[in-house]
């Protein structure tokens, strides 16, 4: 792996968050999903700003939807992952693992207090 | 309009694919308000930066933190960086673009801070101004405000849920006295909810209490402004309490407003407010059935304060309703037809009148339509000097095509040279336009409403002239940086001629056509601005206005029984007449120019109703006011004595003689009145048409009817003497017969004329301003041309001359250039002219929109420019020496 693939937390999260969210996740909800199952409250402009790297970077798509109904209404900027995504996704995940087995991180009976 | 800007402005600062998503996601949390607006910013700023960065290769950010720097900075601010620094490196060139644009950009921004301050600003003081709307009463069709009674302004207010709260006021004057001298104060009457509507708390004392709508004795209380009570109290807190005599009647002092609180207009500043309680002590006559009647006491304007969220929309719809709910709101009624379609209307804000507003806002346009002609042109000046610039630069230019820069590269560092210029010229245009709006104090601006004074810019005023600015940047570095970047590489490198290529030339030479044209409009419009005001001025009004001075005064407002005011006239009457100096003075219940206005309908025999302007007066008022008698005589003592008999003596106008007897004659004959029921009137006289306030109709059929007993009215005295003197002299009679009685509206007759004329004025000054500084600035733009094209065909010039041409043939050869494309400039302008027919057509009076004598004017007018801006250049031409123009290269 080249460190060109390598995730950054952040957009873990938010590719996490999008997985969640599901069908027609935007934004908002991304942000919220973060906030209410990771506890951590990320600044708007982060949420943005990362959705925008990770479509770049061809992890997620992007589309434009519902726009309000008015003359030159605005859309909704809808995110799905792609495939390369889940395979950064995974790869992220794989690494955290192995590196974690054997540290007292690791799960099961080693973890109790 | 301009928050509309702002707030593309502010989406701007997001990336393209990004603006709507985040613009609805931050305004569906947020609103559209400010706050709104910087959560956009922020996220805008952040994708912008965080892209710049991940463009910029990992290699840079670790390289020298000097280049990371650049990258962060981005393009667009080198760009800006490079053009700065281009504009302080070339003053020759940079500093008549500015002050070119910066005239066009400052007399904008003049004309719309002008408007600014008496239509769009927020009304000072109030609290949360953008809930407060104006309720006028309005008829269906017609584009009319009428006052409010107090009866339906009260239904409105009660039965409008969308309504937080209400309010009513009407102006008036008010003679206040301490017990010295009295002084005319402007005032405003009002219902008790008036400061909470505003949101304005008393800095000392309090506000009125609801007990206080009440009519009664309880209600003699008053709020003064605070610079009143600065002025007559020095700011002492012991004036809450103090009597004060408001129109002859004692008021108790109970608050003082906040200074920053001028009422509820936004050109009139309000010194002392009374509760409507306290009407009828002023006015018992007129006041007595104020809380009862809808139809006989129209009250004033009323103003509303809309609840949190709620729509002007909505708010109408309620009122709709509310009005229909009420069977006889607006007096409406089966036998009530004119008033019967009158309904409420809201309007957003609380404007400079209910009802000059609207025609205001058509003077607005109009000016920001010509002014914005002058901006077009000093564009077009500024982008003749650009492409000046580019032509110059065409070397620069090959040079970084041929290392690899894109057209659009160079395009945009253009146009951000542009920009920059464009906004240094906004801030000196800005700082022009705060000198300017001196020049505007005292302007009236339309019949109805008093002179401006003081006005100022605020932040909607600086954004005017930034978004002016930018888009002058724009318009005018567009054009030259498309046709500049155009470069055929090996001839720009090749040889270091600067002969100019096709598109280039033609460009320019536009240029300079829509800067004349631009000019021959505006002058056009200018010489019929002026012609109609010179016009209007010479019609014969049917009266002699120089030498008379006149005044209105009402000494039943000072508690006055009718018939200690009809002594009072005849007091002040005699004692005029015994001045010396004043060879004529007499009283009319009204003149043509007040704005009292009363009919009588006559009933010829055997013929249709003939309904005329009627004023009464009193002996010796023709020969006052110079109005001559055409037959028949003045009115005798016997029948002014006599006058409300059934059978009264009247003199009528020529116009209504014509009317009433189509066959000639009429002095001697009799004629019924429609009411009184069974008045008869016996013409004693004809006497000559006088126009009325709106000098350019025909005027009215006049009556007029001896007075008896005059009440309240106008006095007009004609004098020898210059008018200050006659001022001074009918003021010491005034005080002799009785000091607390104060002559109002004490003025030359001619200044109510002035006032009638103050629109016409108005565009007669501004146009004439506008077409001087266009005509000027075209003669900069052919100027520039012209020397720019004797530079190029220096060698030309030089190989025609050393052939023998003959000075006079080569100036003429430069000459017949630049009048050919004036010429072009002059019949374009003069098309324009007429396609702006419609527009002023309807502001003209006596000269055609196309006045073969104005048109001329204006073409010799700019004739005359041109040829004086090629004059230098075309000398130059003919002094080229031939040796050194081919050694040149």
């Amino acid at each position: 792996l080249g460190d060109r693939q390598l995730l950054g937390e952040v957009e873990q999260l938010v590719l996490l968050a999008i997985l969640r969210v599901g069908e027609g996740a935007y934004a908002v909800p991304i942000r919220e999903e973060i906030a209410r199952h990771g506890g951590v409250d990320l600044s708007r402009g982060t949420i943005y700003v990362t959705l925008d790297r990770l479509e770049r970077k061809g992890y997620i798509r992007s589309w434009q939807s519902d726009p309000t109904p008015e003359p030159g209404g605005k859309a909704r900027r809808c995110f799905a992952i792609e495939r390369d995504g889940m395979a950064a996704l995974r790869a992220a995940q794989r690494m955290v693992d192995g590196l974690r087995r054997g540290t007292p991180l690791a799960p099961k009976g080693s973890q109790k207090p | 309009v301009t928050a509309r800007w702002l707030h593309r402005l502010v989406r701007l600062t997001v990336p393209a694919s990004w603006r709507d998503p985040v613009t609805r996601d931050i305004e569906e949390e947020h609103g559209t308000g400010a706050a709104a607006a910087m959560h956009i910013v922020r996220v805008g700023v952040r994708l912008r930066v965080a892209r710049t960065v991940s463009a910029a290769s990992v290699r840079s950010l670790r390289s020298a933190s000097r280049q990371g720097a650049r990258f962060l900075m981005g393009d667009i601010t080198r760009d800006l960086l490079i053009a700065v620094r281009g504009a302080f490196r070339r003053p020759a060139y940079s500093i008549p673009v500015i002050a070119t644009l910066a005239i066009g950009i400052g007399a904008t921004t003049a004309i719309f801070s002008m408007f600014n301050w008496v239509l769009f600003r927020p009304l000072p003081g109030a609290d949360r101004p953008d809930e407060l709307v104006t309720i006028r009463f309005q008829p269906e069709a017609r584009n009319a405000s009428y006052w409010f009674s107090y009866r339906d302004f009260a239904d409105l207010r009660d039965r409008v849920p969308a309504f937080a709260d209400a309010a009513a006021s009407t102006a008036r004057r008010l003679d206040a006295s301490l017990g010295g001298d009295p002084e005319r104060l402007d005032g405003e009457i009002v219902t008790t909810s008036y400061f909470d509507l505003f949101g304005v708390r008393p800095v000392a004392g309090r506000d009125f209490t609801p007990a206080e709508e009440q009519s009664g004795p309880h209600a003699a209380s008053a709020i003064i402004s605070r610079r009143f009570w600065r002025r007559a109290f020095n700011g002492d807190p012991q004036a809450i309490g103090r009597q004060v005599s408001l129109d002859g009647r004692p008021f108790t002092i109970v608050g003082v407003a906040p200074a920053s609180f001028q009422g509820r207009s936004l050109i009139t500043v309000t010194d002392v407010w009374i509760p409507i309680g306290a009407m009828p002590l002023l006015q018992p006559q007129i006041a007595k059935d104020l809380f009862t009647s809808r139809r006989a006491s129209s009250f004033g304007d009323a103003f509303a304060r809309l609840r949190p969220g709620i729509t002007i929309e909505q708010a109408q719809a309620e009122a709709n309703a509310a009005a229909a709910s009420v069977p006889d709101f607006a007096g409406r009624s089966p036998a009530s037809v004119t008033r019967s379609r009158l309904g409420p209307v809201l309007g957003a804000g609380i404007g400079v009148d209910v009802f000059a507003g609207p025609r205001l806002l058509n003077v607005f346009r109009l000016l920001m339509g010509a002014v914005g002609l002058l901006l077009l042109l000093a564009c077009a000046n500024a982008a003749n000097l650009l492409l000046a610039r580019v032509t110059g630069r065409r070397r620069e230019i090959a040079v970084a095509h041929a290392i690899g820069a894109s057209r659009f590269r160079i395009v945009r560092q253009q146009i951000a040279e542009g920009l920059t210029l464009s906004v240094a010229a906004g801030v000196a245009g800005l700082a022009l336009a705060f000198g300017l709006t001196s020049l505007f104090d005292g302007m009236r601006l339309t019949v109805a409403l008093p002179a401006v004074s003081g006005v100022g810019l605020d932040w909607r005023v600086i954004a005017f002239a930034f978004a002016a600015s930018m888009v002058t940047g724009v318009i005018f570095a567009a054009g030259p940086a498309l046709v500049g970047s155009r470069v055929d590489l090996q001839s720009a490198l090749k040889d270091g001629l600067t002969t100019t290529r096709g598109g280039r030339r033609v460009l320019r030479a536009s240029l300079v056509t829509v800067q004349v044209t631009v000019s021959v409009i505006l002058v056009v419009v200018a010489g019929l601005f002026v012609r109609t005001l010179q016009n209007i001025r010479a019609i014969d009004i049917g009266m002699q206005p120089d030498g008379l001075v006149s005044f209105s005064v009402d000494p039943r407002r000072y508690g006055y029984t009718d018939e200690r005011a009809r002594v009072y006239f005849r007091d002040v009457l005699d004692r005029l007449r015994a001045t010396p100096g004043i060879t004529h003075a007499a009283f009319s219940w009204t003149t043509p120019f007040s704005m009292n206005r009363s009919d009588t309908a006559f009933l010829p025999e055997g013929g249709q109703e003939i309904v005329a302007q009627t004023t009464t007066v009193t002996r010796g008022f023709f020969d006052t006011m110079a109005i001559p008698l055409i037959a028949g005589r003045d009115f005798t003592d016997a029948e002014i004595r006599d006058a409300n008999d059934t059978l009264s003596a009247v003199v009528i106008s020529e116009r209504l003689a014509a009317q009433l007897f189509p066959s000639g004659g009429g002095v001697g004959a009799t004629v019924a009145l429609a009411y009184p029921k069974g008045k008869r009137a016996r013409i004693v006289g004809i006497a000559g048409d006088v126009r009325g306030r709106r000098m350019t109709i025909a005027p009215d059929p006049y009556a007029y009817f001896p007075d008896p007993a005059p009440n309240w009215g106008t006095v007009q005295v004609r004098s020898q003497m210059p008018a200050p003197a006659t001022i001074a002299a009918i003021r010491d009679v005034a005080r002799a017969v009785d000091p607390v009685v104060l002559p109002g509206d004490l003025e030359r007759f001619d200044a109510a004329i002035d006032r009638a004329l103050a629109e016409q004025r108005l565009f007669a000054r501004l146009s004439a301003l506008f077409a001087v500084i266009a005509a000027v600035l075209a003669g900069i733009g052919i100027y520039g041309m012209m020397s720019g094209a004797v530079a190029e065909r220096r060698r030309e010039f030089g190989i025609r001359l050393a052939l023998g041409a003959s000075a006079r043939s080569v100036m003429s050869l430069v000459l017949r250039h630049a009048l050919l494309l004036a010429g072009i400039g002059m019949i374009v302008g003069i098309a324009g002219a007429a396609a702006l027919r419609q527009l002023i057509e309807a502001r003209l009076y006596g000269v055609r929109p196309l006045e073969p004598a104005i048109v001329v004017l204006a073409v010799g007018a700019l004739l005359i420019v041109s040829l004086l801006a090629c004059l230098v250049p075309g000398l130059r031409a003919t002094r080229v020496d031939p040796v050194r123009s081919l050694r040149v290269d």
